[in-house]
């Protein structure tokens, strides 16, 4: 993984400048690039990195792959579509997760996410390609998610991708009425909820990145002996076994003296191997 | 416990579906088409998705019974194995179904009348042939029972076919539904243990071994049969006094003529399983014993299967006969 990306943990795709705006203030984002009509705002010192979409689900899609081809991050970031909504019934204001989302044009549904029912209230949301006034499910709409979900777990997981939309029309309260000035309060009355969202979803993240990210030890001694490729795959697994083993231990002294990468992971298997007859599970 | 549950329209009006949402009246309920439209999807995350599974009802249109693998069985000519439910509210850490679905979520299939009725379509196609059907292979048979009735009703169906055997496997110490029956000769309810200190470690979330065995207990007592399933027999510094001090904690003041059978089974997996399951736990020393690959099999290898079989099979003759003692080899 390249250095310079490794403290981006959130990477946001949000449609419109007014919703963007709102997080690019909350997170302090300075801008990073503006190519390809996807403008991308990232702050490294907070780990939050956005890309604003433009409407609709083929964009959103097309922006979260150009976010993550961008700084090509782990799989273990959280991939966040947050935005507005209409709603059945609402009220305005309210913050949702989508737990299940459908694309309304071809039938197929997604389930993103861990679900974090006692922070947002779930919901079932259903993208739509033009905007929807009648409201005729108990469900709600949005115009990108949809995309959004054909990419983004593909790129971390399932699990790591979220879809948030705060209700911001009904069918007493219409599309027309949404303002930027609007649409900024709503984000506002909605930040401690984020926030609570965000200190959940980091956890997630950081023991996924402990779990599948090789540690500085690894790397090291990956850059200073001669691996083939094949030898990388199996020094990793090697590195985990003897690691969970000798946690305390540092193999770069033997590292620098082995005469080959070979012959390192030779003398970690005795290492393993000589633990067998008296083995601890704990 | 489960906050969400995800419901096929087909099954909404079912009388389990009603029964399973009336006993979670807090779940948020959603519907779904099909189950494999969530269940099988790629990318999802075993590991997160345990930390808390959503529940999805759903109905099984075929496969209901399935041939049980060769060198799984007691000694009948005919085995067979039926799932009503994918995935386990335990979370032993060698379990394979970490390795086997790409869901941690609870798949429950609430048609159990087409279970039942293709138990009823082996039974009578296998007539004169002894038969052994096994509950419990991918999911805990009685760890859900509050929610699903799902023992209650496969005990009575059974009940009524006293011609076959049946096996119920659990790690579950919630018998009270068993208890409320009267015992049935052919039932069998067999208890999955390793020696404390083992399970201490490894089966998260399990009822501890203590319960397991005051369980066992309390059910060979009021005339349960019951099976013990050392499996899979697990390799750690004194494993031999582990075991022993096991089998000895079992069968000190047990019904032994209650006692149906003892089973134990090696800790294997195909390959691909394996390194499933390792990638998903690589901090669980379990999988950083330096294991052996033969094929497409990943075991601890012939020379300490053997070991640890001929020692557990010279432990358990002390206590029962060699007819009453199986080893399983899948
Ligand atoms: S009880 Fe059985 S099915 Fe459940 S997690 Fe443990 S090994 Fe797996």
């Amino acid at each position: 993984m390249n250095d310079t990306n490794q403290e981006l943990k959130f990477f946001w795709v949000v449609a419109l400048r007014p919703e963007a705006n709102a997080l690019i203030q909350k997170f302090n984002l300075k801008s990073f690039s503006n190519h390809l009509n996807f403008p991308i705002y990232i702050n490294r010192k907070n780990g939050h990195a956005l890309v604003i979409s433009g409407v609709g689900s083929i964009k959103s899609a097309v922006a979260t792959m150009y976010l993550n081809n961008t700084f090509k991050p782990g799989q273990f970031v959280a991939w966040i579509n947050i935005g507005i909504a209409g709603h059945f019934q609402g009220p305005v204001g309210t913050l949702f997760q989508a737990i299940k989302v459908v694309n309304n044009d071809n039938g197929k549904s997604f389930f993103p996410g861990l679900r974090f029912s006692k922070l947002a209230e779930p919901a079932e949301l259903c993208t739509v390609s033009s905007p929807e006034n009648e409201f005729t499910l108990p469900v709600l709409y949005d115009m990108e998610a949809a995309g959004f979900c054909e990419i983004a777990p593909s790129l971390s997981c399932n699990e790591l991708t979220f879809v948030m939309k705060i209700v911001s029309d009904t069918s007493e309260h219409s599309q027309s009425l949404v303002t930027k000035k609007m649409i900024a309060d709503l984000f506002k009355k909605n930040s401690s909820i984020i926030d609570n969202l965000l200190q959940a979803i980091v956890k997630i993240v950081d023991r996924e990145r402990a779990r599948l990210e090789d540690s500085i030890e690894m790397d090291g001694i990956m850059g200073s002996l001669h691996f083939t490729e094949t030898n990388r795959l199996r020094f990793r697994k090697i590195y985990k076994k003897w690691w969970c083993l000798f946690p305390n231990e540092s193999l770069v002294d033997r590292a620098q003296k082995a005469s080959s990468a070979k012959d390192l992971m030779q003398s970690m298997e005795l290492d393993i191997a000589s633990e067998a007859q008296s083995w601890k599970l704990k | 416990m489960i906050e969400t549950v995800f419901v096929e329209s087909q099954i909404i009006d079912h009388p389990i579906t009603e029964r399973v949402l009336s006993r979670l009246p807090n779940a948020d309920v959603l519907n779904i088409n099909r189950y494999q439209e969530m269940f099988n999807k790629r990318q999802q995350n075993f590991r997160l998705q345990k930390e808390k599974p959503a529940l999805i009802l759903a109905k099984k249109h075929d496969n209901f019974v399935l041939p049980a693998p060769p060198g799984f069985g007691m000694g009948s000519q005919k085995n067979f194995y039926f799932s009503h439910m994918y995935n386990c509210i335990y979370d032993c850490r060698y379990c394979f179904l970490q390795g086997m679905y790409s869901s941690a979520n609870y798949l429950l299939f609430v048609n159990f009348e087409d279970f039942f009725r293709s138990i009823s379509e082996t039974i009578q196609n296998n007539a004169g042939s002894s038969l052994t059907f096994f509950s419990g292979y991918d999911c805990d048979s009685l760890a859900f029972e509050k929610i699903t009735t799902f023992a209650e009703h496969t005990l009575r169906f059974f009940k009524r076919h006293p011609e076959v055997e049946f096996e119920l496997r659990t790690k579950s110490v919630n018998i009270k539904p068993l208890l409320d029956l009267e015992p049935i000769s052919n039932c069998v309810v067999a208890f999955s243990l390793s020696p404390e200190s083992v399970a201490d470690v490894l089966d998260k979330k399990a009822p501890r071994v203590k319960r397991r065995i005051r369980a066992i207990k309390e059910l060979t007592k009021s005339g349960w049969f019951i099976g013990l399933r050392l499996d899979p027999l697990i390799f750690c510094e004194n494993w031999r006094g582990l075991y022993s001090e096991l089998i000895e904690d079992i069968m000190t003041d047990l019904e032994i003529r209650n006692l149906h059978s003892v089973s134990f089974g090696p800790l294997r997996y195909p390959k691909k399983m394996y390194n499933t399951i390792a990638a998903l736990y690589p901090e669980e020393k379990l999988f950083a014993f330096p294991m052996q690959t033969t094929g497409q099999l990943v075991s601890y290898g012939p020379e300490i299967e053997n070991e640890m079989a001929n020692y557990i099979q010279d432990e358990l003759k002390k206590y029962l006969g060699t007819d009453r003692i199986f080893q399983c080899l899948i």
